[in-house]
């Protein structure tokens, strides 16, 4: 008789093998139904599944792709990433990254970062709940600490940036007439804010500036730091309405005169 | 950290002008809290039971090297994208002999 650990190891390989006998102790059932049949049940219910969740986490590229080629590409990365946590919310972190080299998706050099986009939303949309901090808590401050406060970023917030207009691409598919909407997409690349303060997803475009001076306040450069950065790429960066509109967005939790740690 | 261009003063003067600023802006996704939570997105409570549970649909088990036939069907070939950018689409069709 086969140890418990084996038969598991060798069901769990057979089903990543199409191509392969099913485990012996896979029975034949009777008439014409073979085992290799029986196993496939187990191997469809695998595949099809994990495609589902693919499918439900970026619905976007879905959209954009089509159903067979996205269930093709959703099989492919299957292949390569088996889920490694039970929680199928968190299955599909890499498709991004999978995207980008999927040979048959190379003529639509957007679709990765706009897959990033969608990740975004899905972590934001499962991220820990907390408060937005309101902008009044830096009257709390004195003028010269000011340069030096640190700010610590909501926890389901995500920044994104590409060379395409992701943001207009996705948007455009959140329309009830996508196809009208995807007519006057933007000429430049696009960059974004994600965040969830509250119950909804929100995504938020940004302008070069704003992006830079979210990445480094969330990288944990002080607030002086932060506006340098985005004065340097951007001469007009707009101070008072860069940060009212941080906060206005609920994409900070905390401020304090630590450096360091969040 | 080095020494900043920008003065403490002019920051903390922006500083008050923000707070002046977002006073009258209603902060985003705040008028939503009535609505009820812990509703799952459809489809990731559950194993896919439905389909997966029969006999059919198994021949997608044999997708596998089938990607080279496939184009994307969807919504991208309708997308106006600006400058020579909209041509890249074309790019893939001399990989798929196969296709017309």
């Amino acid at each position: 008789m086969t140890a418990w650990p084996d038969l598991q190891a060798a069901v769990a390989g057979a089903l990543r093998q199409p191509e392969e006998a099913p485990p012996a102790s896979v029975s034949k059932l009777r008439g014409d139904v073979t085992a290799n049949k029986r196993f496939n049940v187990y191997r469809n219910n695998v595949a099809l599944s994990l495609i589902n969740v693919l499918g439900d986490t970026y619905p976007t590229i879905k959209d954009l792709t089509g159903d067979q080629f996205f269930s093709t590409m959703a099989r492919h990365y299957m292949n390569e990433h088996l889920p490694e946590n039970p929680v199928m919310l968190l299955y599909g972190a890499e498709f991004a990254g999978f995207v980008k080299t999927y040979q048959p998706a190379a003529s639509l050099p957007y679709l990765s970062d706009l897959a990033a986009l969608e990740w975004a939303r899905n972590t934001a949309y499962h991220g820990a709940d907390a408060e937005p901090l309101a902008i009044t808590a830096l009257a709390d401050y004195q003028e010269k600490d000011i340069p030096n406060l640190r700010f610590a970023m909501h926890p389901t917030l995500s920044l994104i940036s590409s060379n395409w207009p992701v943001v207009s691409i996705w948007h455009a598919h959140q329309q009830d007439d996508t196809e009208a909407a995807l007519q006057s997409l933007p000429e430049e690349g696009e960059a974004a804010l994600i965040t969830r303060p509250h119950l909804d997803v929100l995504v938020h475009p940004l302008n070069g500036g704003s992006f830079v001076f979210a990445c480094a306040l969330s990288e944990g450069a002080a607030f002086g730091a932060a506006v340098e950065a985005a004065v340097k790429l951007d001469p007009d960066f707009d101070i008072p309405a860069n940060l009212a509109g941080i906060f206005n967005v609920g994409a900070v939790k905390a401020v304090s005169l630590e450096t360091g740690g969040t | 950290m080095s020494k900043s261009v920008l003065s403490a003063a002019f920051l903390a003067g922006a500083v008050a002008t923000a707070m002046t600023t977002a006073a009258d802006i209603k902060p985003a996704g705040a008028a939503d809290n009535e609505k009820c939570y812990g509703i799952s997105l459809a489809g990731k409570n559950d194993c896919a039971a439905g389909e997966g549970t029969t006999c059919a649909g198994t021949s997608k088990v044999d997708y596998q090297g089938d990607a080279w036939t496939y184009v994307p069907a969807g919504t991208c070939e309708k997308m106006e994208l600006p400058g020579d950018r909209k041509g890249s689409l074309t790019a893939l069709d001399r990989d798929l002999p196969n296709k017309s």
